[in-house]
């Protein structure tokens, strides 16, 4: 019982912290762009972290170092390959500078908002909002089904205390704050999830003899553990290590992030703080897997989702035990927060302000759409806690391809949106359908070899090209709008050159 | 023949090409194109 004592009184510590940045940020929140995306006003360290504590959920913390110890160290490195550079540093490179300046210049703050803008098409926007709201719904919920679970095992509640205290605080936060809650909050749970990480691995290392001493443990047990591809055939190595990286550009709390700094020049601290504690919190989190096959060969081969959780009440004194657990705990929040502000912004936004109210000619001010958005993020995460509390069984078998599946829906018009003038609306709608449907197909009849997001982003990729040349070119001045060949946007609020 | 810490060489090799990502960060901050691209 002195466990759980000590471990719930750091959690609710740390839950109190994070109601309190909400409450701090709560008065500059006046209009829906400062809810959606904190009126593009954050330094390069908080979206870096933000970024990071986004993608970095439980499964990095828990989860995929249980698949470590299973695999090896070979297959280790090469996932964290996947993460450090695929997705900390890569997408700097290739897709957050055009990403920033485009929806600068457009006046969108939400993924939908600026394809519907860059494509000129309600109907881009309106089908992305809906498949963002309805994928990330079954998200929501999985990512407090796990945080449940990990309340119930390291803190001794139960399972229902755990899905209500995380949502609730998630809620409180998000509905006070919104953009800005949710990023400095990420920026909080990302140091906390660092310093766990730091606190478990020079002491699971010493205990495994050092670094000789633990690849020659693993040696012992089985040779396969050290090298590449160790214990997978190399399709399946690669695919697996690697895959999650690529999937940065259909990401669209990750896109968000890159919408919301404040200035161009910022990318450069962002990008170095962003590769820097990216690798080396997937290193320190993909590291605990390893030692821990080291230290215990054959013990957890049967329950690998309790390796780490073991080793670092094990390892640890309590009161640092207690930290790592929060650790986990924010790694959770942070995705949650996130993935639930997306699908609020997709609803409010996307469809409620953009789609409804522009048909309707009704206005509304920025007052009523800050209060409707707090409305829709309570809706959005009480539907989240009540599915998580009692599951229908489609929730889990949905929330097991959702983020794959949005990913292949959305990689292709948002990568097409900043490198290829001629891509339209036309091609974007046969992407996202294409990509979306042969991803499911994937999921569904689990065709063996290849995982479902290749065939279906590949497809996606391809349909964009090809539809687009087989319909009219986009309109000139939409495409000078949004390659700065022309001024922006009025206001940077609008910027509808063109529609369908 | 292993490599340091009696780690295979393939496996020793990718531990350090994943500590390169924060490097060529800090070198490619450097260079013309990306300040270009960065500019304000």
């Amino acid at each position: 019982m002195q466990a759980n004592w000590v471990t719930l009184t750091v959690m609710l510590v740390y839950c109190l912290g994070m109601i309190g940045i909400g409450v701090y940020f709560s008065k500059r929140v006046t209009s829906s762009m400062e809810f959606f995306i904190a009126n593009r006003s954050l330094g390069p360290w908080v979206i870096a972290f933000s970024y990071l504590a986004t993608y970095y959920s439980t499964v990095m913390m828990i989860g995929s170092p249980g698949f470590v110890y299973l695999q090896g160290m070979g297959y280790g490195i090469w996932a964290m390959i996947g993460s450090g550079w695929l997705f900390a540093l890569l997408p700097f490179f290739y897709m957050a500078v055009p990403v920033r300046k485009q929806a600068e210049r457009l006046g969108a703050y939400t993924v939908p908002d600026w394809l519907g803008n860059r494509y000129g098409s309600d109907a881009v926007r309106g089908l992305t909002a809906i498949l963002i709201a309805v994928l990330i719904i079954p998200l929501c919920a999985s990512i407090l089904k796990g945080t449940g679970s990990l309340m119930q095992v390291l803190a001794g509640i139960s399972y229902g205390w755990g899905v209500v205290l995380s949502g609730v605080v998630v809620l409180i936060y998000l509905m006070l704050s919104g953009f800005y809650g949710v990023c400095w909050t990420d920026y909080v749970q990302a140091i906390i999830m660092t310093v766990g990480l730091l606190l478990v691995f020079p002491i699971a290392l010493y205990e495994a003899g050092g670094v000789s001493a633990m690849v020659q443990r693993l040696k012992d047990a089985d040779p396969a553990l050290v090298g590449i591809p160790g214990k997978l055939p190399w399709g399946q190595f690669i695919t697996l290590s690697l895959i999650w990286g690529f999937t940065v550009p259909g990401t669209p709390q990750l896109l968000t992030r890159f919408m919301a700094l404040r200035k161009n020049s910022m990318m450069r601290t962002c990008m170095i703080a962003s590769a820097t504690f990216g690798t080396l919190m997937i290193f320190l989190s993909y590291s605990n897997g390893i030692l821990a096959r080291a230290l215990y060969p054959t013990e957890f081969l049967k329950s690998p989702d309790l390796v780490v959780p073991t080793l670092v009440y094990r390892m640890l004194p309590l009161w640092i035990a207690a930290i790592f657990v929060s650790a986990a705990l924010a790694a959770a929040m942070s995705s949650l927060d996130s993935v639930a502000l997306v699908a609020a912004s997709s609803l409010i936004r996307d469809l409620y302000e953009r789609v409804i109210l522009k048909d309707s000619g009704r206005t509304v001010t920025e007052r009523q759409m800050v209060n409707w958005s707090r409305v829709i993020s309570v809706i959005i995460v009480g539907i989240s806690i009540a599915m998580a509390l009692k599951p229908p069984a489609i929730i889990f078998l949905l929330s097991a391809f959702t983020a794959g599946t949005l990913a292949a829906a959305l990689a292709s018009p948002v990568l097409y949106a900043i490198y290829w003038k001629r891509g339209n609306w036309q091609g974007a709608l046969a992407a996202t359908i294409g990509g979306t449907t042969v991803t499911l197909i994937w999921y569904i009849f689990k065709i063996p070899g290849l995982h479902p997001y290749v065939p279906g982003v590949i497809t996606s990729l391809v349909l964009m090209p090809v539809v687009s040349l087989m319909t009219p070119a986009p309109a000139k001045e939409l495409i000078d709008l949004a390659f700065e060949t022309s001024k922006p946007a009025p206001g940077g609020r609008t910027a509808r050159a063109t529609t369908t | 023949m292993d490599g340091p810490w009696g780690m295979p060489w393939g496996t020793f090799l990718s531990l350090v090409f994943l500590w390169m990502s924060p490097v060529v960060a800090i070198i490619v901050n450097q260079t013309r194109w990306w300040r270009e691209l960065t500019k304000d």
